[in-house]
C-alpha cells in the first residue's frame, strides 16, 4: 500500500479518506493532504518557517482530530500551511511531524474544523485506512 | 450515504411524522419530523434520521426530539435538529450547537423604496464589498487587544455602544439583548482569541451572505406594519456567525468533553455527540464559553451592520437609516423555562420562535410574536415569520433556520459551473459580488430545498406565521 488520500462527497461537509503503509505514514499524509487544501485558498506567498509540530490525545482517532486542527488553527492564526511532512514519533497518544512550511497570502482554505463524526482509523496486515469528516 | 428507509414511523398529520422510541433499543424518547410528503422523502436520503435517532440516546433528553423541514445530515446532530435536556440530569453537547456557535441572522429595514436604490445598486454592492470583509480569516476593521476582546466577550453589542457602533434600539431588537449573561471570557481558550481578535465585523465564508432585498410579498399585513414592512422596500439580510473564534470553541470543548465522558458515565452512539452533565464542572464551563463566542458572533453582526449603514450613507444619501428590524440565531444552547420545567434547549441549524405572550419577545413585537428570519439559498427568497405560543408546545419554541442542503457541494459543482450560475442570476436581475467561481457552484439554488415549500410547513404546523418573501438585488457571499 502507498500513502494517498481523496477528498469525498458529503451532504454539507468534506470528508477526507488516506491509506497508508502504516501509522506513522498516515499521519505524515494527512499532513500533506490538510496543508494543500489549506494553500490551495490561502494562496502560497513564498517560503514557510520549518516547524515541528506535537500533539497529544486520548486514542488514534482523536491524534488524527487534534494533528488536523493544529493544522487549522496555524493556517487561520498564523498564515502558515505545511507543505511536507515526516513522522518523527508516532504512537496511539502522540505524534511530532517535522514540517516544512509555506506563508499564507491570504485567507486560508475553507476547512474550519475536523470533526469526530463518522471518523474511523483501522489497521491490517496491508496498512492503515482513516475517514475523517471535515467542517467547511 | 445511507438512507434511513427502514425505520417505523406514523404520520400524525399532514406536516408530522413521529419516529416511536422503540425504533431502537438505545433510544430513551421519540423523535418527530416536521415534513410533508415530499420533504420527508428527501430527509429520508441520507443519515439525518439515524443522526437523530443519535440524539434521543442522550442522558436527560426530553420527548419529542426534533427535526425541522429543512433537516439534512450534519455531524453528531442534523442540521435542523432541536433536542431540550433537564437542567438538573440532562447533558450539554458542543455537536448539538455547532462550530459556528450563534450562526444567524438579522434583518435592516432602509425605510425607503428598492426602486429608488436600483439605480445605484453596481455602487452599493462595490462599497459593501470593500466595507464588510469576506472570506476565511480575512481581517474586520476591528482589531482587538486582549482587554477589549475580553469585554466584548463578555458584553457582546452593548461593547459596541460606547464604540459608536450600535444603539440601544439595536440591543433592544436582537435577541437576548445582544449578550448572554452566562458569558465567561476566561473559559474561551487563548487559541480561540488568537483566532478571533482580527474578525468582528467580517463575513466568513460558505452559506455566509449579505443580501441587499426587495419585500415582494407580504401576507399579513398587520404584522408586516409591526415590523415597518411594506411590497416593495429595500432591506438588508446578513447571515454570519463567530467565526473562527466559535469554531475554535467547539474544537476545544468536544475535545475536552470526549475525555471526561466515561468520569461521567455517558456512552454515546457518535464521537461528535460528546457532552458533559450540564450541571458539571465541564458542562458549566462549555456553557460560559458558548456564550461568550454567542456574544461575539452578536457583536459581529453589529460591527457589519455599523459599515453596512455607512455604505449606504455613502452611496445612497447622508440622510438615510437602517434599522435593525431583529436579530436571531439558528445554532445555540439556551437554558430556558418549558411549562414547569427548566430545560436546556440545543437548536442546531433551527430558529427560536417564541411567540406574543413570551416574556422574551421585545415589547415592539408583543401583539404579533417574536420575528424568525428564514434566509434562502442564494437568488431565491428568505422569508419573514413571526413565532406562535403553538410553537412552545409543538417544538419547544423552534421552528425552521432556512432552506436547507439538498446536495453535497462537489455535486453542485458538478451539476453547474460557477461562470453559468452568475450568469443565471444575473439573467434574474441579482448582482453577485466577493464569490469566486467555486463558491458560487457550490452554493446555487438548486443545492438547496424548496425554502418556500419549507416555510409553507412551518406556517402549516403553526411553529411560526409567514409575514413577508424577500427577493435579493444583490448578494455579497462569504
Amino acid at each position: 500500500m502507498t500513502a494517498r488520500h481523496e477528498f469525498v462527497d458529503h451532504v454539507s461537509e468534506l470528508a477526507l479518506r488516506i491509506e497508508a503503509p502504516s501509522w506513522a505514514d498516515l499521519l505524515a499524509e494527512a499532513v500533506r493532504a490538510v496543508g494543500a487544501e489549506l494553500t490551495r485558498e490561502g494562496r502560497p506567498a513564498g517560503p514557510g518557517a520549518a516547524r515541528t509540530i506535537e500533539v497529544e490525545s486520548v486514542d488514534r482517532e482523536a491524534l488524527l482530530v487534534d494533528l488536523i486542527n493544529e493544522l487549522i488553527f496555524l493556517a487561520e492564526a498564523e498564515r502558515w500551511a505545511p507543505a511536507a511532512a515526516d513522522t518523527v514519533d508516532a504512537s496511539d497518544r502522540r505524534a511530532r511531524m517535522r514540517c516544512a512550511g509555506v506563508a499564507l497570502a491570504g485567507p486560508p482554505s475553507r476547512i474550519k474544523a475536523a470533526t469526530f463524526h463518522g471518523l474511523s482509523v483501522r489497521a491490517d496486515e496491508t496498512g492503515t485506512t482513516a475517514e475523517v469528516i471535515l467542517d467547511v | 450515504m445511507t438512507a434511513d428507509l427502514a425505520l417505523p414511523y406514523t404520520r400524525l398529520d399532514p406536516e408530522l411524522v413521529e419516529i416511536p422510541a422503540r425504533a431502537r433499543a438505545d433510544m430513551r424518547v421519540a423523535a418527530r419530523v416536521y415534513a410533508d410528503d415530499a420533504l420527508w422523502d428527501q430527509i429520508r436520503q441520507d443519515r439525518t434520521l439515524g443522526q437523530l435517532l443519535n440524539v434521543a440516546t442522550l442522558p436527560g433528553v426530553v420527548e419529542p426530539v426534533l427535526a425541522m423541514p429543512d433537516a439534512h445530515e450534519g455531524y453528531g446532530f442534523p442540521v435542523g435538529g432541536v433536542a431540550a435536556f433537564r437542567e438538573k440530569d440532562g447533558v450539554i453537547s458542543p455537536g448539538g450547537v455547532g462550530y459556528d456557535i450563534n450562526c444567524g441572522v438579522r434583518l435592516l429595514a432602509t425605510g425607503r423604496p428598492a426602486d429608488a436604490i436600483l439605480p445605484r445598486l453596481p455602487e452599493l454592492m462595490h462599497e459593501l464589498s470593500r466595507s464588510v470583509p469576506s472570506g476565511t480569516g480575512r481581517g474586520g476593521a476591528l482589531s482587538l487587544e486582549r482587554d477589549d476582546l475580553d469585554r466584548l466577550l463578555a458584553e457582546g453589542c452593548g461593547y459596541l455602544v460606547e464604540r459608536g457602533m450600535a444603539t440601544p434600539h439595536d440591543l433592544e431588537h436582537t435577541e437576548a439583548g445582544g449578550a448572554l449573561a452566562a458569558a465567561d471570557p476566561d473559559a474561551v481558550s487563548p487559541r480561540a482569541k488568537q483566532r478571533g481578535h482580527d474578525q468582528v465585523g467580517t463575513l466568513g465564508s460558505g452559506n455566509h451572505f449579505l443580501e441587499v432585498q426587495r419585500v415582494e410579498r407580504v401576507f399579513d399585513d398587520e404584522a408586516a406594519a409591526a415590523l415597518g414592512l411594506g411590497v416593495g422596500d429595500c432591506v438588508v439580510l446578513i447571515h454570519t456567525g463567530s467565526r473562527g473564534l466559535g469554531h475554535q470553541v467547539c474544537t476545544d470543548y468536544v475535545k475536552q468533553m470526549d475525555a471526561v465522558m466515561r468520569r461521567h458515565e455517558i456512552r454515546i452512539p457518535d464521537r461528535e455527540l460528546a457532552c458533559a452533565p450540564f450541571d458539571s464542572p465541564e458542562g458549566k464551563r462549555y456553557f460560559a464559553a458558548m456564550c461568550a463566542a454567542a456574544n461575539f458572533a452578536f457583536a459581529n453582526r453589529q460591527a457589519i451592520t455599523h459599515a453596512v449603514r455607512k455604505a449606504f450613507r455613502s452611496v445612497v444619501g447622508k440622510d438615510v437609516t437602517l434599522r435593525l428590524v431583529y436579530d436571531v440565531t439558528h445554532n445555540m444552547a439556551k437554558l430556558e423555562q418549558h411549562g414547569r420545567q427548566r430545560l436546556v434547549v440545543h437548536r442546531k441549524g433551527a430558529t427560536r420562535a417564541f411567540g406574543p405572550s413570551h416574556p422574551e419577545t421585545p415589547a415592539r413585537y408583543r401583539a404579533i410574536g417574536q420575528p424568525v428570519l428564514i434566509p434562502g439559498s442564494m437568488g431565491t427568497a428568505s422569508y419573514v415569520l413571526v413565532g406562535t405560543d403553538a410553537a412552545m408546545e409543538r417544538s419547544f419554541g423552534s421552528c425552521c433556520h432556512g432552506a436547507g442542503r439538498a446536495m453535497s457541494r462537489g455535486a453542485a459543482r458538478r451539476f453547474q459551473s460557477g461562470p453559468d450560475v452568475r450568469r443565471a442570476l444575473e439573467a434574474k436581475g441579482i448582482l453577485v459580488v466577493g464569490a469566486g467561481n467555486q463558491e458560487l457552484a457550490e452554493e446555487a439554488p438548486h443545492a438547496y430545498k424548496d425554502v418556500d415549500r419549507v416555510v409553507d410547513v412551518v406556517h402549516a404546523a403553526r411553529l411560526a406565521r409567514k409575514v413577508a418573501r424577500l427577493v435579493p438585488l444583490g448578494v455579497l457571499k462569504g
